[in-house]
């Protein structure tokens, strides 16, 4: 017989039992429902940095918080809180979703500096190099290049260097600006026409020894004229034509069509008055004026010793530089051409009697000039353009043409929450746990 | 390069060539006055350049030589150049400057001949024959034997005084120095009105220099 010691757990075997069972009828009544009802998820808040969406979603997964986004109800506003300007692919990812009847509602901490780039890089005689970033007067941008660092400047900014690699990126205040570097090749052959004197010698020196090939008329008699090349004006042949005064007038006459098909010329001095030319010239040439005596051998104003026949521009014509408040050197686009007038004449006397450097001054100057003009090839659409289709030179600009602005608020985003749901596994292996602990304890008590 | 027929304008002013005779220290480089007048005469005469009416003297070492990128020096007597002489040509012919030199002794191997030879060859390194097919020959007036000989070397004394080459020093295809042995100083030192009874004319060689220079 057992004692009453041994009997009393026994007598609460049946009441654990009792409890067990009730437990896991419940929990898999609990599980019954969990399953048999539909999750109702928020609609979780996106951040973005650059290229990322980063969803604050509290479902876990991420395939299932953007199919969450994706899903959600229509007319539902996502809160969109940005880092900086969103790359491209993110603003697009943005754009689908408000075109999938979705309102974005973009905030962001700071104001986004709207910045621009554009880079480009001269191959041939002239070869440079140059980067313009646009913004903001004062914006601080730190340009790179895809070798690495550059510079840190205020915008807007012109960088001149000796080459770009093939990819330039502006950054400010978390706004990330990137441009591939066009490369430009213009044509390299030229045509010098005029009468044969110092300049015309020191023009196609200089030319030459830049690496341009030039084609030469000069005028020296009545009837000769020394050639050099072909010197029919051709628009297969010739990038450039430069006009240095009035003589050699077939050439002249040549210009207009040359130049309304694409081709550059410079005209220099006295070369503008020319009839054949009144249609294409930047301005109408001025009256003569004596440069500074000795100011060629200046390093920092050489051409101020030159005689100059100021350009009096045209409506359409583009100031370049000037000099005492008159216009030294204009520029004028002709249809598909494009001519620079140059008021300064007899420039080899810079080269001459100028500065140490003014032989390669001088060289640089006039490779410049017609690099400036000469006829481009179009840019050839390669493989690598279309993968540079995915960088955004101004993606301030480009969310707010495609989305729109964020809106400045100091304060970040609380993440959506879900409400509590239960979890059908784990409710499932409750009650069977428990109905099997109720199936032993009842079994434990029988025994007894 | 070569020069061919054209229908022209009038040849405008502003960029005029002035005939310039070179001045050094040693020597005598004022040995042949009229070569200025002749060939500033057949520059007129022949074409449409913008011709200065009489040349200028410019002293080698004077800055003034930028001015005349084309300068001419002659003379009899043993040349050697000063260090300032020496730097300003070497600066003169470095910035695109044409050197024409001519020996006024008509003679072989002779003392400026010699000197002169030396001391541009230490600027510009040692001076080559010029080929007589080259555009210097062709670029007004055609010489298809090179250089014109002059009356001083065809004698008629069987002294064998004809240079057939005249000589040179390039840099990038472009000719800085020419060197000539032929004696045009004399022959380019008739007065101008007497050169009609010459039977070749050879002050026109001149005009292919001036010509050459103003376009190359």
């Amino acid at each position: 017989m057992p004692s009453r010691a041994d009997a009393a757990p026994r007598r609460t075997l049946p009441t654990i039992a009792t409890a067990l069972q009730a437990i896991g009828v419940t929990a898999a009544a609990v599980c019954a429902w969990a399953l048999a009802t539909p999750a109702s998820s928020p609609v979780p808040a996106v951040r973005v940095r650059g290229d990322s969406l980063v969803l604050d979603a509290p479902l876990g997964r991420m395939r299932d918080a953007l199919a969450t986004l994706v899903a959600a109800a229509p007319g539902e506003t996502l809160q969109v809180t940005l880092d900086g300007a969103p790359a491209l692919r993110a603003t697009m990812t943005l754009r689908a979703l408000a075109g999938a009847g979705h309102p974005l509602a973009l905030r962001t901490a700071a104001p986004l500096p709207a910045i621009a780039v554009a880079a480009r890089r001269v191959e041939g005689p002239a070869a440079s190099a140059s980067l313009v970033v646009a913004g903001d007067t004062g914006t601080i941008v730190a340009i790179a290049d895809a070798a690495g660092a550059l510079d840190s400047l205020r915008a807007p900014t012109l960088l001149r260097a000796a080459s770009l690699a093939s990819l330039v990126v502006a950054r400010a205040h978390g706004v990330r600006a990137t441009a591939p570097v066009h490369t430009i090749t213009p044509g390299t052959r030229v045509l010098v026409a005029g009468r044969a004197g110092w300049e015309s010698r020191f023009v196609i020196a200089a030319l030459e020894e830049a690496g341009w090939q030039v084609d030469a008329l000069l005028d020296v008699a009545p009837t000769v004229a020394v050639r050099q090349g072909s010197t029919q004006l051709d628009s297969a042949r010739h990038a450039a034509v430069i006009a240095l005064d009035g003589a050699a007038p077939a050439v002249l006459r040549a210009i207009p069509d040359f130049v309304r098909g694409g081709g550059g010329a410079v005209l220099v001095g006295s070369a503008a008055a020319s009839g054949a030319l009144l249609g294409v010239r930047a301005g109408a040439p001025g009256a003569r004026v004596r440069g500074e005596a000795g100011a060629e051998a200046s390093e920092d104003e050489p051409r101020h010793g030159l005689d100059l026949v100021p350009v009096v521009t045209g409506a359409r014509a583009v100031p370049i530089e000037s000099r005492d408040g008159a216009i030294a050197i204009a520029a004028a686009r002709h249809v598909a051409g494009r001519v620079v007038q140059v008021g300064y004449e007899d420039s080899w006397r810079w080269r001459m009697a100028g500065a140490d450097d003014a032989p390669a001054a001088h060289r640089r100057w006039w490779s410049a000039l017609v690099a400036g003009v000469a006829r481009t090839p179009p840019l050839a659409h390669t493989v690598r353009d279309v993968l540079h289709d995915s960088l955004d030179a101004a993606p301030v600009a480009t969310l707010a043409a495609t989305i729109g602005l964020p809106r400045v608020v100091a304060a970040p985003v609380a993440p959506a929450r879900a409400p509590w749901r239960p979890e059908p596994r784990l409710l499932a292996v409750i009650a069977l746990l428990s109905l099997a602990g109720a199936w032993v304890l009842r079994r434990l008590a029988g025994v007894a | 390069m070569t020069a061919r027929a054209h229908g022209g304008s009038p040849l405008a002013t502003g960029d005029r060539f002035t005939f310039a005779t070179v001045q050094y220290e040693s020597g005598d480089w004022d040995s042949a006055p009229l070569v200025a007048a002749n060939v500033i005469d057949a520059v007129a005469r022949f074409t449409r350049i913008d011709v200065a009416p009489s040349g200028t003297v410019v002293p080698l070492a004077s800055e003034a030589l930028l001015r005349h990128p084309l300068a001419f020096l002659t003379g009899h007597l043993p040349v050697r150049f000063t260090a300032a002489e020496r730097t300003m040509l070497g600066r003169y012919l470095d910035r695109g400057g044409l050197l024409f030199v001519d020996d006024h002794n008509h003679d072989v191997d002779g003392p400026f001949h010699r000197t002169c030879t030396e001391e541009l060859a230490r600027v510009t390194g040692a001076l080559r024959p010029i080929p007589n097919t080259h555009a210097l020959y062709r670029s007004f007036f055609r010489f298809e034997n090179g250089p014109p000989n002059t009356s001083h070397e065809l004698n008629g004394w069987g002294d064998n005084l004809v240079h057939e080459q005249l000589l040179g020093a390039e840099r990038d295809g472009r000719l800085r120095v020419i060197y000539s042995n032929k004696d045009y100083s004399s022959e380019w030192s008739f007065h101008p009105e007497n050169r009609k009874f010459l039977s070749v004319d050879n002050v026109r060689f001149g005009v292919n220099l001036v010509v050459y220079a103003l376009t190359r």
